[in-house]
């Protein structure tokens, strides 16, 4: 058995497809690779492929992760290979590399850009609180977010956003969008994180 | 256009192309092409589910000087979009509107998806009667199962094509591609060749009492009086892949064409006579074709399609093939059609994956089973239900038609007592063996007579009929293990009208499309006032065309083409039917169908 990590981006068409849909077209990619890939155990067998962090239908995402598990050693560089000549328009696999850890566990926040400039930058950071109405399961909550904003700074057109990501905490881009611009850009995921033995966030 | 803005619509996965396997345009793109909007009157998700479309896709594509496209039709939301921003419907692989195409040719696989082909050509900008588009607007064909009677769509379409794809489409696009002049003088071009029917080109009157006098070519074509079906003697073509679709479809799987055509002759069934003979590929051309497909697809599953895959000849040695690539590959085989004689093969397959089984008695007691010809006795369903039972299946799934000719109280009883007798059945497996309890759904759907069958010539069951026959169902079934489910009459009553209309519907059906008739095969757009008040602006009965019974001697609008089988045939088929007379399959015995089916 082998537990790879692959880091990915998807891009284009595949923006207009949604977690599911693309969570399948993964696994025929992987089909296709032919790739030695574990299956579940059980009447209806799944090739056993866990991502990081769903991303929203309409999101790109630069630097994505999924982990995958084959049921016998092969060169990582050759995952890569296989697996890109048989992606669609949209899906890079960047590369693959052994998984120590179980990606949507560990995950732990996520940098956004966001394609503006604005000017409510100091404002949002320097408030100690933001509350925002927040739909729980519970209904909707006003909840204080400005605990899962970890930073935003401003980058040429560019305004760049580190927010909570996970099963923990989550914090949507969307709403801090909303609080730094009147109206809806695109967001693009760049990166997501975990913390290290030190409290440092670093990469998947 | 932006696409960026298709992400405010539902799924918008349906309208950006970009699937492996699909042709990528900007390659084909070139000078001196044919280009070819394949159509698909419904949305992406189903039509991306059928096979037909796929091969006819490649098929085309395997041409140098031909880029076929694909196009479905937009749900609403993008529909308004597209009216909105006073954009074309494009084609998926290009994204050019459909004017700027050679063909558009529509796939009619259902009566009530005819509106939306009208859609389509309003959405594309396209007027809608053939009558009113000059040379700049495209060739717009018509093909697939409803072309059989093509007339209710005559005033829309510039040709139709009748008969399999594979035959005729080559001659038709070379023809084309050499042709210099104007889009008559190409439709008159291509009369000769099997399978065209070009309404424009004749002439059609009517006698006193409404049904047809004469239909004859018009002076100074060369339409032929009888347009003979485009007919492919042997299955070979078929493709090495198919385009697997990002998002999900109805059926997400990958498909082998195990045969055309049925050799059953169930009398109620289309498809059983227009694609006659049974055309059978080769067992091993179609295992290296799965393997193939599965190879480029990805997909879990493999489907095999057929009328009655168990009929295929070297169906064991196909399913022990198929097992071999599944099993290593861990993918499922399914089969859409299954005869109960057939299932010790079955047996094997649901090593790989157990599901329900599907059952089509389609007629409760044997005597009605016999006068539609349904070659299945009681004891061959018990037996099976039996041995599904024994294989582990707990879900039965049982199709009955209500609504058939010659149907009596009896026979709508019957079907709950058929249910009940499977449940016995059931409860005869020791204790150990029954895991959960059984469940056994029956459904009845409203049967509509088409043509080209035997039963072409009868009255379809009206509304009261059908609502009889389903409160009598649902009156005797007294089990709770049954479950009874059933179809509303009032789509079956205007498929009814479409399915057997002549020229004259034609009108009706834009009528009801510009009074807002769309989607009408999805029960929540279909409208039925809306078609009532269409038949009525347009001086039509609907009673008349679907609830009569026709006379031995009446000309049917379809009469003109030769489907291969022959009239008399089908009329002494109805005539076995109404005596309750079985036919027997084409394996056991002639019935001089007509069919020239002596072509090896």
């Amino acid at each position: 058995m082998m537990r790879v990590r692959l880091r990915f981006s998807k891009s284009e068409t595949l923006r207009f497809i949604g977690h599911l849909d693309f969570l399948r077209v993964f696994q025929q990619t992987i089909r296709r690779a032919e790739l030695p890939a574990a299956f579940s155990q059980g009447f209806n067998p799944h090739l056993q492929i866990s991502f990081a962090l769903p991303l929203p239908l309409g999101m790109e995402s630069v630097n994505d992760y999924a982990d995958l598990t084959l049921e016998k050693e092969i060169p990582l560089n050759e995952i890569t290979e296989k697996l890109n000549a048989a992606a669609p328009n949209g899906l890079t696999i960047k590369n693959a590399y052994p998984a120590e850890n179980k990606a949507a566990s560990v995950v732990c926040a996520a940098d956004y850009s966001l394609q503006a400039a604005s000017n409510k930058l100091e404002e949002v950071l320097q408030a100690r609180e933001i509350f925002v109405a927040k739909k729980t399961k519970k209904g909707i909550r006003n909840t204080d977010i400005r605990p899962d904003i970890l930073s935003i700074e401003s980058c040429g057109d560019f305004i760049l956003i580190r927010l909570s990501a996970g099963s923990a905490r989550f914090l949507n881009p969307q709403t801090v969008s909303e609080l730094l611009l009147d109206e809806k850009k695109t967001i693009t995921r760049l990166e997501l994180f975990q913390q290290n033995e030190n409290g440092e966030l670093v990469t998947l | 256009m932006n696409s960026e803005k298709f992400l405010q619509l539902d799924k918008p996965g349906r309208y950006v192309g970009g699937e492996i396997n699909a042709v990528i345009g900007k390659e084909k793109k070139s000078e001196g092409l044919t280009r070819f909007a394949f159509c698909f009157p419904d949305v992406y998700e189903i039509g991306m589910s059928h096979l037909g479309l796929q091969i006819l896709y490649f098929f085309m594509n395997r041409r140098e000087d031909v880029f076929c496209e694909r196009v479905f039709m937009p749900w609403l939301d993008m529909a308004d979009f597209l009216r909105m921003e006073k954009e074309p419907l494009f084609a998926l692989e290009s994204g050019d509107g459909l004017c700027e195409f050679d063909f558009i040719g529509f796939t009619l696989q259902y009566e009530m998806r005819e509106t939306n082909v009208l859609a389509m050509l309003e959405l594309a900008g396209i007027p809608l009667r053939a009558a009113e588009r000059g040379d700049e607007f495209p060739v717009i064909c018509a093909g697939g199962p409803c072309a059989t009677n093509p007339e209710p769509m005559a005033e829309f379409i510039d040709f139709f094509y009748i008969g399999d794809g594979e035959a005729s489409l080559d001659e038709i696009l070379s023809r084309y591609a050499s042709h210099k002049g104007s889009k008559k003088e190409f439709l008159e071009k291509i009369t000769d060749i099997a399978g065209v029917y070009v309404p424009a080109f004749y002439d059609v009157s009517y006698g006193e009492d409404g049904t047809l006098a004469e239909f004859l070519p018009r002076a100074g074509t060369n339409a032929p009086e009888i347009v003979k079906r485009a007919f492919l003697p042997r299955l070979e073509y078929f493709p090495e892949t198919l385009i697997a679709p990002l998002i999900e479809t109805t059926h997400a799987r990958a498909v082998i064409e195990l045969a055309r055509g049925c050799m059953r002759g169930c009398r109620f069934c289309q498809a059983g006579f227009i694609y006659r003979p049974m055309r059978e590929r080769n067992a091993g051309e179609l295992l290296e074709q799965a393997e193939k497909i599965l190879a480029s697809t990805g997909y879990e599953e493999i489907s095999l399609l057929s009328l009655s895959a168990c009929d295929y000849k070297n169906f064991e040695e196909l399913v022990d093939g198929l097992l071999e690539i599944c099993t290593k590959k861990r993918v499922n085989i399914s089969l859409p059609s299954t005869r109960l004689d057939a299932l010790s093969a079955l047996a094997k397959i649901q090593t790989v994956r157990k599901s329900s089984l599907t059952v089509a008695p389609e007629a409760g007691s044997q005597r009605l089973r016999d006068s539609i010809n349904k070659n299945l006795t009681e004891e061959e369903i018990l037996d099976g239900c039996f041995r599904a039972f024994k294989a582990g299946f707990d879900k039965i799934k049982l199709y009955f038609m209500g609504g058939l000719p010659f149907e009596e109280r009896e026979d709508s009883l019957a079907i709950a007592e058929l249910c009940g007798k499977i449940v016995d059945k059931y409860y005869e497996l020791s204790h150990e063996e029954r895991k959960r309890p059984v469940s056994v759904s029956v459904s009845t759907s409203c049967f509509v007579p088409k043509p080209f069958t035997p039963f072409q010539w009868a009255a379809q069951a009206t509304h009261e009929d059908f609502a009889r026959t389903q409160r009598e169902v649902k009156a005797s079934i007294r089990k709770k293990q049954i479950a009874y489910r059933y179809h509303d009459s009032k789509t079956a009553q205007i498929e009814g009208v479409l399915a057997r209309g002549d020229r004259r519907v034609s009108a009706a059906i834009e009528n009801a499309y510009k009074s807002g008739a769309i989607f009408d095969g999805w029960t929540e757009h279909f409208d039925y006032e809306t078609w009532l008040d269409a038949f009525e602006e347009a001086g039509i009965d609907p009673a008349f065309y679907a609830n009569r019974e026709r006379s031995a001697d009446e000309k049917f609008p379809w009469d003109f083409i030769d489907i291969g089988v022959d009239k008399k045939f089908l009329r002494r088929e109805w005539e076995k039917s109404r005596e309750c007379k079985i036919t027997s399959d084409c394996r056991n015995h002639c019935a001089n169908c007509g069919v020239a089916c002596h072509v090896s």
